[in-house]
Formats: structure tokens, sequence, C-alpha cells
């Protein structure tokens, strides 16, 4: 099975990744560009396959991918996505993002917050900023629930200093509210 | 002023995710804490009831409750704090008689600025909301306020069996310096009123009527 990946953007964001079904000892090709890699999931796991470095990739730049023998397990549910380096370091740091991405537009209520911001604290409790600013900066804001949005700048506002992504966020955080209609600067009283 | 009690016939599905919650204890001492529904959709009250004491308890209707001024969102968020902070502090907290020095980081950790710091049930409560960056008492307009000694040294006297030799020496200290009593109607006002943080004189009157009422 061989699946041909056609992107013509230079950086594909989360939510654009596409996934297709792959077989075992199955080859793909893909469009990829600086700093993408493509991956498959087996299950939850992600796998890295390849990453394109800037020094080889171009924007046109067409790279065969072979992935072998994935899981000898051939109910394995595998599915092949492509994602920034930078979301694959994060990642290997905090496994739980993958789920989180996913869920993030849903998660507004205690029992679905509770175990994301236990995850946090125990970034910030490790002093591992650097997987925090990653996180940061892999939010897409658009994709938040309302809770998220607020949520996570409040979680963390004694470390703003310690991420750097965190006052980018806080910005965009205040244009995503206002493009919701609501009062940014009442609901983010105390974080500016 | 909306209110609610168990003595009222309501219960913890009357609870708007997150609430301030209040009831007498006896003529000169009320408590408070605060109501919240947990990840398992439980009504559970979080407060501080003594020195290293568990901070959770099951919904109890003798107490009155209030909503608080946050926004729907930042209510589920605030809720999410409290089962945090019963979490991550699953040996309770200590007590004392000063609002200074006793702090929750964001995260819901007690981490005191000073060694011997402690909480009342009230500076609990401002102490959480402050955490979040959501300051419902102005601390700089409450300085002026006389220390309510009387109360200060009974609790002290009540907490000395508990406390070790080096928690109520700096207790002591912070009584003999005078340290501002923020009491716990007062906190439950500043809880429910619109535009905080707010000082001592805008408390007053909703202060009064909450122990009317209670």
């Amino acid at each position: 099975m061989e699946a041909v990946i056609s992107q013509t953007k230079p950086f594909v964001n989360f939510d654009q990744t596409q996934t297709s079904h792959l077989s075992q000892d199955s080859s793909v090709t893909g469009l990829l560009t600086t700093n993408q890699f493509f991956a498959v999931k087996v299950n939850d796991d992600i796998r890295m396959v390849t990453i394109v470095r800037s020094k080889t990739a171009t924007r046109s730049s067409r790279y065969p991918i072979f992935v072998k023998k994935i899981d000898q397990n051939s109910n394995v549910r595998t599915t092949f996505q492509k994602y920034s380096l930078d979301y694959f370091q994060l990642y290997n740091k905090a496994p739980w993002v993958s789920e989180f991405f996913q869920e993030c537009s849903e998660i507004n209520d205690v029992k679905t917050l509770l175990p994301y911001y236990k995850k946090i604290n125990q970034l910030i409790v490790d002093g591992d900023f650097g997987t925090c600013n990653l996180f940061f900066r892999r939010l897409n804001t658009k994709s938040l629930s309302e809770v998220l949005l607020l949520g996570l700048l409040r979680l963390t506002s004694q470390w703003k200093n310690n991420i750097p992504a965190w006052k980018m966020h806080l910005d965009l955080v205040e244009k995503e509210l206002k493009n919701r209609g609501m009062d940014s600067r009442s609901l983010l009283k105390g974080l500016f | 002023m909306d209110y609610y009690s168990g003595t009222l016939s309501n219960g913890p599905e009357d609870v708007d995710v997150v609430c301030v919650a209040i009831k007498k204890v006896d003529e000169d001492q009320n408590h408070m804490g605060l109501f919240f529904t947990d990840e398992d959709g439980e009504v559970m009250l979080l407060h501080q009831p003594w020195h290293y004491r568990d901070l959770l308890t099951c919904f109890d209707p003798s107490y009155y409750w209030f909503d608080i001024a946050l926004d729907p969102a930042t209510k589920i968020h605030f809720a999410t704090i409290c089962a945090l902070i019963a979490s991550e502090n699953p040996k309770g907290v200590p007590y004392g008689i000063c609002f200074l020095g006793g702090n929750f980081s964001e995260n819901g950790v007690y981490s005191p600025e000073e060694k011997y710091a402690g909480l009342t049930c009230a500076t609990f409560v401002a102490q959480i909301f402050a955490s979040q960056d959501l300051e419902i008492v102005d601390i700089s307009l409450w300085e002026g306020v006389p220390p309510d000694e009387k109360w200060q040294t009974k609790i002290l006297n009540n907490l000395e069996p508990y406390y070790t030799p080096e928690f109520l020496k700096y207790q002591m200290g912070r009584l003999v310096e005078g340290a501002t009593r923020f009491r716990p109607e007062e906190v439950t006002a500043a809880a429910i009123l619109k535009n905080p943080p707010h000082g001592p004189n805008d408390v007053a009157d909703t202060a009064k009527q909450i122990v009317s009422i209670i």
C-alpha cells in the first residue's frame, strides 16, 4: 500500500495532519518540509520514522518513507501522520499531549481538566519549563475550550517568566476571546 | 444577594460548580470554605479546619452558601483548582493567625513564603483566589484595621498543643507585631461582591447581612 501526501503549505499544523491506514511493511511517499517528520502511530504510541533536515528539505521535496515491521499484530490500529519536530520533542517528554490536542475543544469540566492540570503541575514541579514552553507554543487557541483558554494561563502565570511562549499565548487568547464575542479584559483580569 | 442552605431545603444540586460556604460555629465564631463539584460530580467542602487537618469533607447542609462573582468558565477552572489543592495537600496545611506569608502556588501546593506561616479558614479561601490571580481582598486596604488580639490569643492558646515550639514562637511574634484578622463573613462578602479586590469598607455591609442570615 502506498499513501501519497499532497501538501503544498510550508508548515503543517497539527490539526491539518493527514492520516491513512498502513499495513505492515508499507512504504509511503510524502511531501515534507524543514523540521517535519513522518511518523506512524501504533495505537496511541507515536513512533518517528524520519525527519527532514533543513539542509536537504525544500518546499517541493518529495521523500520516500519506508515503514517497516510496525507491529507483528495485524490487528493493531496503525495510522500515518505528519508532525513538526517541535511536536515530536514535546511528545517525547509529555506523551499525554497527543490526547490533549485531540480533546482540547471538549475539556471543559473538572473531570476532564484535572488530569491535565496534574500533568502540567508535574512539569512545573520538575522544573521542566522547556517542555512547558513547547506545550504553550503548540496550543492552538481556536481549538481550545473556553475553560482551557482561561485556565491554562491562570494555572501557570506564576512561572510566566520561565515560559517564553506564555505572553504570546496570552495575546492570542485575548484575540480569540474577542473573536468569540467575549469580554477578554474582564475574563483575563489579573493576568496582564 | 442569593443564598442557599440545607435548612432552606436546598441540596448539593443547587451548588453552581463552586461557591463560598459559611456557617455559625458559636456566637463569636463563624467558619467558611468552598463548596465545589469534584471530578466525580460530588459536591465537596474544601476548607481549613485546623492545623494540618484534612482539607476535604463531604457536602454539609448546615452551611449557607453564596454564588461567587466569577464567569462560568473561570468557575470550572476554580473548581478544578479546589480539587487540585485537596489532592496536592493531603496532610492539610498549617493554621496561623496572619494572612501574610502563607500562600498557595498556582498549581495548588501550599508553599509559604514564611516557614512558620499558616492560614485561618478565611485567609485559606482568600489565598486560593489570590493563587489564581483572582484577588478578592486588597491587602493594602486592610492594613489599618486594628488586630483582634483577643480572638487571636484564644486561637493560639488552643493551637499550642499542636504547634512545634518554633511554630508557636513565630505565631506569637506575629500576634505581638499586630496581625490583621480577616473574618469569615468579610472574606465571604469579598468573594460574592463584583469588581474585586475589596477593602474592609467595601465588604462591611454585606458581611453584616451574611451574619444576620446565618
